[in-house]
């Protein structure tokens, strides 16, 4: 065991931890028996302080990454949550099929993957990764291993996918995948004048494709607010092996000195060169499936680029009827606090609310910006104007989310509830938790 | 298709994980032995599913006093034809292992490191016919060359071992089975997680990728990485009143 200052992805939230990383099965259920309080660690890139709390011991997953069972006829893949969603997508496409829910980057574990609920690059069309999960193993010290599905412990099931790792770690999950419609990805661009034609648009062409984002300039005036790119994504029937090698993402990449010089510049060349490079890029291209799947792998400079301080993300998302207000006060709201967006994107979402699952129905927003005081301030404003136009924030993309916000959730109260009911003794606890008051 | 098999002892982490899994990849076959058959499984059914091989674990505590090498290979060969590489990766390293020895895990250190493999290895090399083997790989350790304070046991029984396997390649020097022994420097497991060590700590990956890819080659002994040749050949001709004081 190492004791060590653990940051979240977006190196604002920090504990002083100890680690673990447990070889063996006997080894792990040893430590979860132990008096101190755990919280299990998959690939320790979650934005927010999930997997690691003060004087809690993070335990590592990741050498718990096999494929246990593999059911062509039932379409099922049963693996340990150490996988990572990259070693778990090349294996299927290898065997001819595809798994729909993946977050933008492939060293991410299954076990985080389900801690916190993901969505994809498309909600819309695939909704978020509970509804692809057929069954989880848990092992709770104070309950035991219990399985959970949609027929049995299904309460422990719905708060398990989504409960941050506050119900246990773990052991094992089984999942849906699907059979390929292509061998590579074609991706349309379509440019778009501003943000709420960007919307009007995606609602307007999400049912033609299989999955659609965008990507959008919010550092332009008003006219031009929001000015980018829709990318429309289909499967093709054009072979495309392109070979990616999954890359390594860590916040200690972006602590050395030549970020730290380099950060005022880069954090304010980045949207207008992205704006400039995809220009100039043809309207249509062919992607791999796994580049397809994972468009910030190999993109790794972005995140460095912030240097020591590292960034805050908000991803929210707003009901489509109060899309154009939010948005038009929005550009109000930036204009006024003077922030530098580096990054903002559009998916189109659709579901209900339960616990705190990132799903409604509206348009998703996510905006990226340096960290310092000014943008704590901005996010801090947003939250009030979410609130108004009837949002939710994502939980696990945000760092500073305070409970008062977390009550956004119509479910905020019976999640906290029902998780200290199952775990009355707070065996699993992180700084998440803390914060949030769970 | 006849698939080579290999006989991976000590296979349910580190160093042994990473070869079954590397050997798996190449297209052999493998018997998967450790004393822990719920962490064998997982690592059998990844194998077998990712690459299409036959895996099997075989479950035996090697500390035992009337541990049976026959035993294991009989059963091994009921459902594999023959054994063709035996990789020999067990460890035992006890915490108390400083200074003089207890009773308590003296025994244990001793079986797993040195009497159990070379009960293994005088087996397979006596019938050699009949198991058609055609390596045998030692994974052993630096610290059998340059004993400190620390790990007395498991360095002296790694050396025994070391020892005996030299002997071994000898009489085997007009057949056609190899023995290599390697000696291996600071890897990533779980007795050096979190620790903070003068050189760099390789992945068990790396070590399986190497010694896979020269599992036929006759080299006899080998340093890994090979730069602690040289730091080995440095600390063994430091002379004793400087000796003394290091501590590592």
């Amino acid at each position: 065991m190492i004791s060590k200052k653990i940051f979240s992805f977006d190196g604002n939230e920090f504990s002083d931890s100890f680690i673990i990383r447990p070889d063996k099965k006997r080894f792990l259920i040893n430590e979860l028996n132990s008096k101190q309080q755990n919280i299990a660690m998959g690939a320790g890139l979650s934005y927010a302080l999930s997997f690691a709390g003060n004087n809690v011991k993070s335990i590592m997953t990741h050498l718990f990454n096999r494929i246990l069972n593999f059911d062509i006829d039932k379409m099922l893949i049963t693996v340990e949550p150490g996988i990572s969603i990259g070693d778990m997508l090349k294996f299927l496409i290898e065997k001819g099929y595809w798994f729909s829910v993946t977050p933008g980057y492939p060293k991410i574990t299954i076990g985080g993957c389900l801690g916190n609920n993901i969505h994809g690059k498309s909600q819309y069309h695939y909704g978020n990764i509970i509804d692809h999960i057929e069954e989880i193993n848990l092992y709770h010290p104070d309950h035991g291993e219990i399985i959970c599905n949609r027929n049995k412990n299904i309460e422990l099931f719905n708060l398990t996918i989504g409960g941050f790792g506050l119900t246990g770690i773990i052991i094992k999950v089984v999942l849906r995948f699907q059979k390929l419609k292509g061998f590579s990805i074609n991706r349309k661009k379509i440019k778009v004048k501003n943000l709420i034609e960007t919307a009007f648009e995606m609602i307007k062409l999400k049912d033609n494709y299989d999955q659609i984002y965008s990507w959008n300039n919010l550092n332009l005036s008003k006219k031009n607010f929001g000015r980018g790119f829709i990318y429309c994504e289909s499967f093709s029937n054009e072979i495309n092996q392109k070979i990616i090698e999954f890359k390594n993402l860590s916040t200690d990449a972006r602590n050395t000195f030549f970020y730290q010089i380099t950060q005022p510049i880069s954090q304010i060349a980045i949207s207008p060169v992205f704006e400039i490079m995809e220009s100039m890029k043809k309207d249509e291209t062919n992607l791999s499936l796994l580049e397809a799947a994972f468009p910030i792998n190999g993109k790794e400079i972005y995140f460095n680029s912030f240097g020591k301080k590292g960034f805050r993300e908000y991803q929210l998302i707003i009901p489509f009827k109060n899309w154009e207000l939010f948005v038009q006060e929005l550009y109000t709201l930036i204009q006024k606090k003077k922030v530098l967006i580096t990054l903002s994107s559009l998916k189109i979402f659709k579901g209900k609310q339960k616990y705190l699952y990132f799903s409604q129905d509206g348009v998703c927003l996510a905006i990226d910006i340096p960290s310092n005081q000014k943008t704590t301030e901005f996010f801090n404003s947003l939250d009030e104007l979410m609130k108004k136009y009837e949002g939710i924030p994502n939980i696990s993309k945000d760092s500073r989310l305070t409970p008062k916000i977390a009550k956004c959730y119509t479910q905020y109260e019976i999640f906290k509830k029902d998780i200290r009911n199952f775990d009355p003794k707070i065996r699993f606890n992180s700084s998440l938790r803390e914060r949030l008051e769970i | 298709m006849n698939r080579k098999v290999a006989l991976i002892i000590g296979a349910s982490t580190g160093v042994g994980r990473a070869i079954s899994e590397k050997m798996a990849k190449d297209g052999y076959d493998i018997a998967l032995v450790s004393s822990d058959k719920e962490d064998l499984l997982p690592i059998c059914l990844d194998c077998s599913i990712k690459y299409g091989i036959k895996a099997m674990e075989f479950s035996i505590n090697l500390a035992e006093q009337d541990f049976n090498p026959k035993i294991l290979l009989g059963n091994v060969l009921k459902d594999f034809i023959e054994i063709n590489y035996l990789i020999y990766s067990a460890g035992f390293v006890s915490e108390n292992d400083f200074g003089p020895s207890s009773d308590t895990f003296l025994d244990k250190t001793i079986r797993i490191n040195y009497i159990s493999p070379i009960k293994i290895i005088s087996l397979l090399t006596s019938e050699i016919e009949l198991y058609k083997i055609k390596s045998i790989i030692v994974i052993s350790s630096i610290a059998a060359f340059v004993p400190r304070k620390r790990n007395i046991l498991y360095a002296s029984s790694k050396a025994a071992l070391e020892i005996f396997c030299s002997g071994i390649r000898h009489y085997l020097s007009d057949k056609q089975t190899i023995i290599q022994i390697y000696s291996l420097g600071y890897v990533d497991t779980s007795m050096s997680f979190g620790k903070k060590l003068f050189f760099p700590i390789i992945s068990p990956e790396n070590v399986a990728e190497k010694i896979v890819s020269d599992i036929n080659n006759d080299f006899g002994q080998r340093f890994y990485p090979s730069y602690w040749k040289w730091i080995v050949g440095i600390l063994k001709i430091i002379p004793w009143f400087i000796y003394r004081k290091i501590s590592f």
